[in-house]
């Protein structure tokens, strides 16, 4: 998914506070996905996953004026969707907290093929099964940092993690990728 | 390989990395033996997507709901909304007619309501002109309006099945079962709700059903049609003739040929009160508005039918605030302002110009 600069969250951000609900539309279609996807790994419901998303953008549309002036839109995206999940926990399974072992995750796979990777068909198979088989908070922290383009410290934030943690996590699924990539699999022209 | 160089490896490549890190890395890198092509292709695949199989994605219609929640903020219309908000997921009004049949022709699966023993039936009803407020086992909420009924069963309710029978009006704010469908019975009509909450009125005497969804989504089906799944959408309602106790096979053809179901978009007032939800409030308030205006909410509000005379009636102005007052109190205040005549036959109310 392609991410959007600084400037033009700033550009929405300004929209936004001119009542501009073509900018909520423009950010729901680049935030909805991801942000459903983190609700989904909390809720582990789809149809509440939806309600959340829903819920996060209505509130963002009744704090724009708020918001035009906010630094991280992107953190506050997910913070919102966090902390709205898990009032949902709350209301519904009587959790207090993210149990970080609870979370759901759909099985991921890169979306390319092994000609783009320059890789055999073989190789991105176990690519993919590689990073399935990662341990969940290591599966998290991979989606959210690659995938999702968070920073460290706000994945630690988002997941009441330290710095530290998401640093290794990181460093596993690196080296994990590495482990499945290394000699065997690669085409050597 | 040390874990610090993948910490350090991925550090760099999320643009995490201090400078010093950077310096270190280096370091660690002149002693290891990094495959060079491996590292090459996690370079390629980091600028690739990250599907999720089976791909799950939002349902497209979650920027229409969102854009009609901004549009159409139901907090404003319902007050209950404020402090129940999310536990909703649907609002409905549903206005039910002839309920004479209703519990005979109650359609519960494996079980038909009429054949459970009294004592497992909870039955809750309200007298005339009066509100209340219950709690069902499951923890959702129901505000009765006037001669209204709700009927279930104690015993299943909640364990096998969320299933009720309603006469009469009533606002539903349903606990979220994706298990445990909340389901109305009223007459011929079945009511599945999809989200949470919704607003039932159910009154014996109108020849039709009216389900009106504020939020989220509906399931109708009936009994003339059972495998017809009509889906009501916020803002829609939808009015579907009361089955009349007649032939089956011909109501059957004539479902065919005639609409079994029209609807229609919901309009709001000058307040922007939909008259299908007023009777929610605590108060009815109104200021220099004409009876015309008045006569929708007041039929909500009191939950009867209201006739007006002629245009002249139609075009007085009125003011004032209702909270525990009835019809009568009401009107008789309103007399003074202006003298007009009225007569109350059951729930239909003429109005008239007095005669001079």
């Amino acid at each position: 998914m392609k991410k959007l600069t600084i400037t033009q969250i700033n550009e929405l951000q300004f929209r936004l506070s001119n009542d501009d609900q073509n900018a909520l539309k423009e950010l729901f279609g680049h935030y909805s996905k991801r942000l459903f996807h983190f609700a989904y790994s909390i809720i582990h419901s789809r149809e509440l996953a939806e309600e959340i998303v829903e819920d996060v953008f209505i509130q963002v549309w009744q704090k724009r004026i708020k918001l035009s002036t906010l630094e991280n839109l992107t953190w506050y995206l997910y913070v919102a969707t966090r902390n709205i999940s898990c009032n949902y926990l709350r209301k519904y399974k009587k959790v207090i907290h993210i149990d970080i072992d609870e979370l759901t995750l759909p099985n991921y796979t890169i979306d390319a093929t092994p000609e783009e990777l320059i890789i055999s068909n073989e190789a991105l198979q176990n690519i993919n099964k590689i990073i399935n088989e990662l341990p969940l908070k290591c599966r998290i922290i991979f989606k959210l940092v690659k995938e999702d383009g968070l920073k460290y410290k706000e994945v630690a934030g988002l997941l009441n993690l330290t710095t530290k943690t998401v640093e290794n996590q990181m460093g596993i699924a690196l080296k994990k990728l590495h482990a499945a990539l290394d000699h065997r699999f690669y085409i050597r022209e | 390989m040390g874990e610090r160089l993948w910490i350090l490896l991925a550090k760099q490549k999320c643009g995490e990395a201090t400078t010093a890190e950077l310096f270190e890395l280096e370091d660690l890198l002149k002693n290891e033996n990094l495959n060079g092509h491996s590292k090459e292709t996690i370079d390629r695949l980091w600028e690739k997507s990250l599907m999720s199989s089976p791909e799950i994605n939002m349902d497209e219609n979650s920027w229409n709901r969102i854009q009609r929640k901004i549009n159409y903020p139901v907090s404003k219309l319902i007050p209950f909304y404020k402090f129940s908000k999310k536990w909703i997921a649907a609002a409905i009004i549903l206005l039910i007619a002839g309920a004479s049949f209703f519990i005979v022709h109650s359609k519960f699966p494996g079980e038909s309501l009429a054949g459970v023993s009294q004592k497992k039936l909870n039955t809750i009803s309200t007298p005339p002109a009066s509100k209340t407020k219950i709690q069902l086992p499951d923890g959702t909420q129901v505000w009765l309006n006037g001669s209204s009924q709700v009927v279930y069963n104690t015993v299943s309710f909640g364990a096998k099945n969320r299933e009720i029978s309603l006469i009469g009006e009533g606002f539903f704010d349903v606990v979220h079962n994706s298990k445990i469908p909340f389901i109305i019975h009223a007459e011929n009509v079945t009511i599945t709700v999809k989200g949470t909450a919704f607003n039932v009125k159910a009154y014996p005497e109108q020849k039709t059903i009216e389900t009106t969804l504020i939020r989220g989504l509906i399931e109708i089906t009936t009994t003339q049609d059972p495998e017809r799944k009509i889906i009501v959408k916020p803002n829609e309602k939808i009015i579907i003739p009361v089955e009349k106790p007649v032939d089956t096979n011909n109501t059957k053809v004539d479902s065919a040929e005639s609409p079994l179901y029209t609807i229609s978009r919901l309009q709001k007032n000058e307040k922007q009160v939909l008259s299908e939800t007023a009777w929610m409030k605590d108060k009815l308030e109104f200021d220099n508005e004409t009876f015309d205006d008045l006569a929708p909410e007041f039929e909500s509000w009191f939950s009867v039918t209201i006739h007006l005379g002629d245009e002249a009636i139609k075009q007085k102005r009125f003011s004032g605030s209702i909270n525990k007052e009835t019809l009568q109190e009401t009107l008789g205040a309103m007399q003074l302002s202006y003298p007009f005549t009225y007569r109350i036959s059951g729930n239909e109310v003429w109005i008239n110009q007095k005669k001079k």
